[in-house]
């Protein structure tokens, strides 16, 4: 637990001192979500562990509640700093908003997306906050009702078909999104009779209008402009989660005419051990689909029927931003994953899968295996 | 005569097509001010009480009850829990021996089947009481 405490909260340390210390602090956090995070995920040869079955982690909620306390605090720092009478100079604040940006993205996104699941209802109210804090509030009803039943078919935005690149995926994923979610959501709330008040895209949506005014109020036209960008930042990686954790990746049809289960071959996972912690177990993700309500400390990796990426997380999202590096890498993999169904559990010696444990790869330095041959 | 042939025409038909899955109306007018006991594989897994307007009490037996609601997507019927946010989605089949119900999401496919139905409420104890 204290290494999700330290890797996490460090880079929230280094905008806070930006906003009270100024100068050179304003790089800190962009260097570290860049640089620190991809340096340590190769430096560091131990594998990622699986927790004891029966391990209990009594304190993983509370870093979660610290952290989504934290993303406001940024908030706050991060708007005055960059648009605020904080000092810095042009190229500091571009490289703070940067900074703000990557960890909300990397680290906000994955603890709303944990508040979202779990059991007590004021932590999953608090995940919504955070999503809405966003402008992408509509994201907390769309993942556990449409993407977690729908996963690896057509009829979830989020999961990407092979061949799909990731701007066309953007924006059809934007428009599908919210207008499922809001539809979704709707439907349940006639169904059960509940007044239009407790609709949750009423938080979602008047949420966000009142977040716009405070800042508008509070930073005046730029600090909405900056507001918009590092939120427009912050939501192209809420998308690239999903593309990168799901592409290529399909549910079978049985014979009877419905899909096969969901499985372990239906979600991308890294091993990393850096960037795990940082994105607090976010790509640990076949075993999240599989147990969406276990405790983040708690989720397992297992190269004999999970898939492996090439590389870690936020490397993979960069490698998307390039759509013909992204498919020449992946597309063999996905066509190496996607076997007749019922064939769970066979290990594919493919990509990082091949080295056989997680993490083994990087000591024997072999990531060219990832490469398709 | 007729009827006659219709009838173990039908039968037929019945007994030897597979099982379709329950539409939500289907569903709901088996189900509905009734409580269904399941079991798994020889073992009582757990009990549901079906109440007007979709909504459910679930328990795993153990005298806690947790409020859902339910509803029909493609050909399942996904339930929704106060304490769980992702819908648990299951395909009813209807048979002589009551319901059976197929879990979507788990490689396993858990199997319930229907032991008893009763028209009683379920005996839910408070959060806080003691067992």
């Amino acid at each position: 637990m204290m290494r999700f405490a330290i890797i996490t909260l460090l880079p929230c340390l280094l905008v806070a001192a930006a906003a009270i210390l100024g100068g050179a602090w304003a790089w800190g956090a962009l260097l570290y979500m860049t640089a620190l995070v991809t340096c340590m995920d190769r430096l560091i040869a131990a594998q990622s562990e699986n927790a004891a079955p029966d391990a209990e982690f009594p304190a993983s909620d509370a870093l979660l509640i610290v952290l989504g306390l934290a993303h406001f605090a940024l908030l706050g720092a991060g708007l005055w700093g960059v648009a605020g009478a904080s000092g810095l100079e042009v190229s500091e604040r571009v490289a703070l908003a940067a900074g703000v940006g990557l960890i909300f993205g990397q680290i906000s996104h994955p603890v709303a997306h944990e508040l979202i699941h779990k059991r007590a209802r004021w932590m999953r109210w608090f995940g919504q906050w955070i999503y809405t804090s966003m402008l992408a509030g509509h994201h907390a009803s769309a993942h556990v009702l449409i993407h977690h039943v729908h996963v690896g078919s057509d009829r979830d935005p989020n999961s990407a078909p092979r061949g799909e690149n990731f701007y066309r995926y953007m924006s059809r994923v934007t428009r599908q999104s919210f207008r499922l979610a809001l539809e979704t959501e709707t439907e349940r709330r006639r169904r059960a009779g509940k007044p239009v008040y407790r609709h949750p895209f009423v938080l979602y949506v008047g949420g966000a209008i009142a977040e716009l005014g405070a800042v508008w109020a509070g930073f005046g036209a730029l600090g909405v402009g900056v507001f918009l960008s590092i939120m427009a930042h912050a939501q192209i990686q809420i998308l690239m989660s999903d593309y990168v954790q799901h592409y290529g990746l399909r549910r079978h049809g049985l014979p009877d005419g419905r899909l096969e289960p969901v499985g372990p071959q239906h979600s991308w996972n890294a091993p990393d051990v850096f960037s795990s912690f940082l994105m607090v177990n976010a790509p640990r993700h076949s075993d999240h689909h599989m147990s969406p309500q276990k405790d983040y400390p708690a989720l397992r990796l297992d190269p004999e029927d999970m898939p492996y990426l090439p590389y870690a997380l936020p490397i993979m999202g960069v490698i998307a931003l390039v759509p013909k590096i992204w498919f020449r890498l992946m597309n063999p993999l996905c066509d190496a994953w996607s076997a007749t169904p019922g064939e769970i559990g066979k290990a594919r010696p493919v990509g990082r899968n091949g080295s056989g444990k997680p993490g083994a790869h990087l000591a024997q330095s072999t990531h060219a295996q990832g490469h398709p041959s | 005569m007729h009827k006659a042939i219709l009838h173990s025409a039908v039968a037929l038909l019945i007994s030897s097509s597979p099982a379709f899955a329950m539409s939500a109306e289907e569903f709901d007018d088996y189900t509905q001010g009734k409580t269904f006991y399941f079991a798994s594989d020889g073992e009582p897994y757990g009990a549901e009480e079906y109440l007007p307007n979709r909504r459910v009490r679930w328990t795993f037996l153990d005298g806690k009850c947790k409020e859902g609601e339910w509803y029909e997507e493609g050909d399942m019927i996904c339930f929704v829990y106060e304490d769980q946010p992702v819908p648990q989605c299951w395909s009813f089949e209807i048979s002589a021996g009551g319901l059976t119900a197929r879990f979507q999401n788990d490689p396993n496919q858990t199997e319930l089947y229907e032991v008893r139905k009763s028209p009683e409420p379920l005996m839910c104890l408070g959060p806080d009481v003691g067992v």
